[in-house]
C-alpha cells in the first residue's frame, strides 16, 4: 500500500468533522472519494498532504510509503510535496499566477526541487506539454494563463503536478470547474498518466459518474465517514448502504459498464433534507433522520459489514441487491 | 496592463488536441475623461519641467515698482504679484514645487505603505491583527493637524510637508493593500508555492505584490491628486514651502488681502490646483477603469 490512512481524525473547535477507521490505496491504484458538499472528502484528502485548515487538528495516522506523515511539520513535508505526492484542485485558474508566463510556472517544480540547468528544464516542460496534448512549444511558455481556456489552464496544472513523477496524485474535483465537453478529456487524460507512470490517484469528486470513469475502487462519505466503500462497479451495481443507494438515484449521468443509465425509466430521486451544517450531525449513524429506512439500532455506531472482494458498508439495516432501484420516500 | 480584452481562446473538444491560437485584441477607446486628464497632467509636468531650465523671470526676484500689474501687461502675462514677482513664473516654479513634494511623498508613502501591507497580510494571526489595526489607527489620525505639529517640531518648508504627507498616506495604502493580497494569499498556486517550499518572502514579492500592482497603480495616481492639494493646503497654512520658494498654496494666501482690486492673483493659482488636482483625479479614475481587477481577471476565462 502507498497510503495507509488508519484511525485518522480530523477536529476544528472540538468538533470531530472526519473520522476515518481505515483507508488506503495501492501502488497504480486509482480510488475515488465521494460525497456531498460538507461530507469531509476535501478534508480528509487535504489532511493527506498536510493542507488541512490551520485550525484543524488530526490524530490518528497517515502513512505514505510506510512512512508516518500525520503531524510532519511544513519544512519536512516539502520534499513530499510534488516530490512523492502532487495535488490538482477544482479551479485551474486560481492555481496559476495571472502574472507570470506559463513557462517559467511549469518551470518551478523542477527548480526548486532539482539540479537541472536551464536548458534541460525547458527540455522538460516541453515533453510535459507535449504529454498533456497541449500545442504551442514554446510560443505557450511564453503565454499568460488568461490566454488559455479553462481546459488547457487544467493541462497545464496537471503537467505541472506530474513533473516529478509522484507516486501519489490528489485531485480533488479536477473537472468541476469545466465545461462537460472539457470534462472527458481531461479525465482520460488523468487515466492514462496513472497507468503509464504507474501513478495512485485519489480523485474527489462530488459526481460518481466521474468516479465510475475513473476509479476502479470508491470510498463513499457522508458526515466525515466512510459508508461503503469497494470496487467502483460492486458498489455502484449492488450499493448496501442507503445512503449509496440515495446517491446513485440521484445521479442522472451514473450509466452501467455496459453504458446504459444506471437508473431507468423512474424519476430521479433526491435525498430528502440537506446536510448538516459541521457538528450537526446525529449520533450513530450520521444519515439517520435522511434516510427513509431508520431502525431503531441506527442511533448506535454502525457496525462494518465486510461483503468480500473489498466491499464494505456500515449500514444498519442496508439495501438488499433486489430493492436496487426502489425509490426511498 | 493595456486596454485590451482578448477574446476568449477557442473551445477544445473532448479529448482532441488543443491548439494554442493568437487571440485578436479587442481594443476599447480610452475614456475621454482619461484623455482630459491625461492632457491636463501633462501642461502640469510640462510647465514644472520647463521651469526647471527656463522661466520668464527669476521666480525669486522682486521688483517692487513693478507690483500688482494687472493680467495683460506686456511682458507680465499674468500681472505681478504683491512684490512684483511675475505670476507666469510663479506658477511655473509652483508647479514644480507641487510635483516635487508629491512625487516624493507619494513614492515613499505607496513604497513603505505597501510592504507594511504585504507583511500584515502575510503575518501570522496576532501579527497581522496588530498590524491591521494599526493601519485602522493611522487611518484615523488627523493629517492636517499631525502636519501642523510636525511643522513646529522640525520647521516649516518642504521637507515638513513631504514628511507629513508620507505618514498621513502610508497606512491608507497599507489598508488597501491588506485585503487584495489576502484575497491572493488564499488563492491555490500560492498555496501551492508554500507547499513546495517557496519562503513567504518570495511568495509575497513574486506572487502577490504583481497582483496587486493595478490597484496600487491606481491608488498612487489618486494620492498624487491628493499630495498636491494637501502641499497647497499646508502652504497656505504657511507649514508648506517658505519664501522665495514658490507655491501655489502660498501665492493663494498672499493674494487675500488685496481680493478687492486684484482678483486675478487669487483665481490664477486656484485653477492651477483644480487643474492639476482634477487631472490627476481624472487619470487615477481612468486608471481604474483600464486597470479593472474584474475586467482582467474575466478575461479569456471561458
Amino acid at each position: 500500500m502507498i497510503l495507509d490512512i488508519a484511525d485518522l481524525s480530523v477536529k476544528i473547535g472540538g468538533i470531530e468533522i472526519v473520522h476515518i477507521d481505515e483507508l488506503s490505496i495501492g501502488p497504480g491504484e486509482r480510488l475515488g472519494l465521494v460525497g456531498e458538499s460538507g461530507s469531509g472528502k476535501t478534508m480528509t484528502a487535504m489532511s493527506v498532504i498536510g493542507l488541512q485548515p490551520r485550525e484543524a487538528v488530526l490524530t490518528g495516522s497517515i502513512s505514505f510509503g510506510g512512512r508516518e506523515i500525520l503531524g510532519l511539520d511544513d519544512k519536512s513535508m516539502s520534499p513530499l510535496r510534488s516530490e512523492e505526492i502532487a495535488v490538482i484542485f477544482q479551479d485551474p485558474s486560481r492555481a496559476l499566477n495571472p502574472t507570470m508566463r506559463i513557462g517559467k510556472q511549469m518551470a518551478e517544480p523542477f527548480r526548486i526541487h532539482t539540479d537541472l540547468s536551464r536548458s534541460a528544464i525547458k527540455e522538460r516542460v516541453l515533453g510535459l506539454l507535449d504529454r498533456v496534448q497541449l500545442s504551442g512549444g514554446e510560443d505557450l511558455l511564453r503565454r499568460y494563463p488568461h490566454q488559455l481556456s479553462g481546459g488547457q489552464q487544467q493541462r497545464v496544472v496537471i503537467a505541472t503536478s506530474v513533473a516529478l513523477n509522484p507516486k501519489l496524485l490528489i485531485a480533488d474535483e479536477p473537472t468541476t470547474a469545466l465545461d462537460a465537453t472539457v470534462q472527458e478529456g481531461i479525465l482520460a487524460l488523468l487515466l492514462e498518466l496513472s497507468k503509464e507512470r504507474d501513478m495512485s490517484l485519489l480523485f474527489v469528486s462530488h459526481d460518481l459518474g466521474v468516479i465510475r470513469a475513473s476509479s476502479e475502487r470508491v470510498a463513499v462519505m457522508y458526515g466525515g465517514r466512510i459508508v461503503e466503500v469497494g470496487p467502483t462497479d460492486d458498489v455502484v451495481r449492488r450499493p448496501y448502504h442507503r445512503y449509496t443507494k440515495a446517491l446513485i438515484a440521484a445521479s442522472p449521468s451514473l450509466t452501467d459498464s455496459d453504458g446504459k443509465p444506471a437508473v431507468r425509466g423512474e424519476r430521479l430521486s433526491a435525498i430528502p433534507g440537506s446536510v448538516p451544517p459541521m457538528g450537526g450531525f446525529p449520533d450513530g449513524c450520521p444519515f439517520r433522520g435522511r434516510c427513509g429506512y431508520e431502525i431503531s439500532t441506527c442511533s448506535d455506531d454502525p457496525p462494518s459489514t465486510v461483503l468480500g472482494n473489498g466491499h464494505q458498508h456500515s449500514c444498519w439495516n442496508p439495501a438488499t441487491p433486489g430493492e436496487l432501484h426502489a425509490t426511498s420516500d | 496592463m493595456s486596454s485590451t480584452d482578448p477574446q476568449p481562446p477557442e473551445l477544445e473538444q473532448g479529448s482532441e488536441v488543443d491548439g494554442w491560437k493568437p487571440v485578436e485584441p479587442n481594443r476599447t477607446r480610452a475614456p475621454i475623461t482619461l484623455i482630459l486628464g491625461i492632457t491636463l497632467v501633462g501642461v502640469v509636468v510640462l510647465l514644472a519641467l520647463v521651469s526647471v531650465f527656463w522661466t520668464p523671470y527669476d521666480p525669486s526676484a522682486l521688483s517692487i515698482p513693478d507690483r500688482y500689474l494687472p493680467v495683460g501687461t506686456p511682458g507680465y502675462l499674468l500681472g505681478t504679484t504683491r512684490l512684483g514677482r511675475d505670476v507666469v513664473t510663479q506658477i511655473m516654479a509652483g508647479a514644480r514645487t507641487a510635483l516635487l513634494v508629491s512625487i516624493l511623498s507619494t513614492t515613499a508613502a505607496v513604497g513603505l505603505g505597501t510592504v507594511w501591507g504585504l507583511a500584515a497580510a502575510g503575518a501570522r494571526p496576532r501579527a497581522q491583527r496588530v498590524l491591521t489595526q494599526a493601519t485602522d489607527v493611522g487611518v484615523a489620525l488627523p493629517g492636517i493637524l499631525i502636519a501642523l505639529v510636525l511643522a513646529t517640531a522640525i520647521g516649516a518648508g518642504n521637507t515638513a510637508a513631504v514628511i507629513a504627507i508620507v505618514g498621513w498616506f502610508v497606512p491608507i495604502v497599507a489598508r488597501v493593500t491588506i485585503g487584495p493580497a489576502k484575497q491572493i494569499l488564499a488563492l491555490d498556486y500560492v498555496e501551492a508555492a508554500f507547499a513546495y517550499g517557496r519562503t513567504k518572502w518570495y511568495v509575497l514579492r513574486r506572487h502577490v505584490l504583481p497582483n496587486v500592482a493595478p490597484v496600487l497603480i491606481v491608488q498612487a495616481s489618486l494620492m498624487f491628486a491628493a499630495a498636491i492639494l494637501i502641499e497647497s493646503t499646508l502652504s497656505f497654512l504657511g507649514v508648506g514651502a517658505q519664501p522665495p520658494t514658490a507655491s501655489w498654496g502660498r501665492m493663494l494666501k498672499e493674494s487675500q488681502t488685496v481680493l478687492d482690486f486684484a482678483p486675478s492673483l487669487m483665481l490664477i493659482p486656484g485653477l492651477a490646483i483644480m487643474g492639476a488636482v482634477l487631472g490627476f483625479n481624472l487619470l487615477g479614475d481612468g486608471l481604474r477603469t483600464v486597470l479593472d481587477p474584474k475586467q482582467s481577471a474575466n478575461r479569456g476565462a471561458p
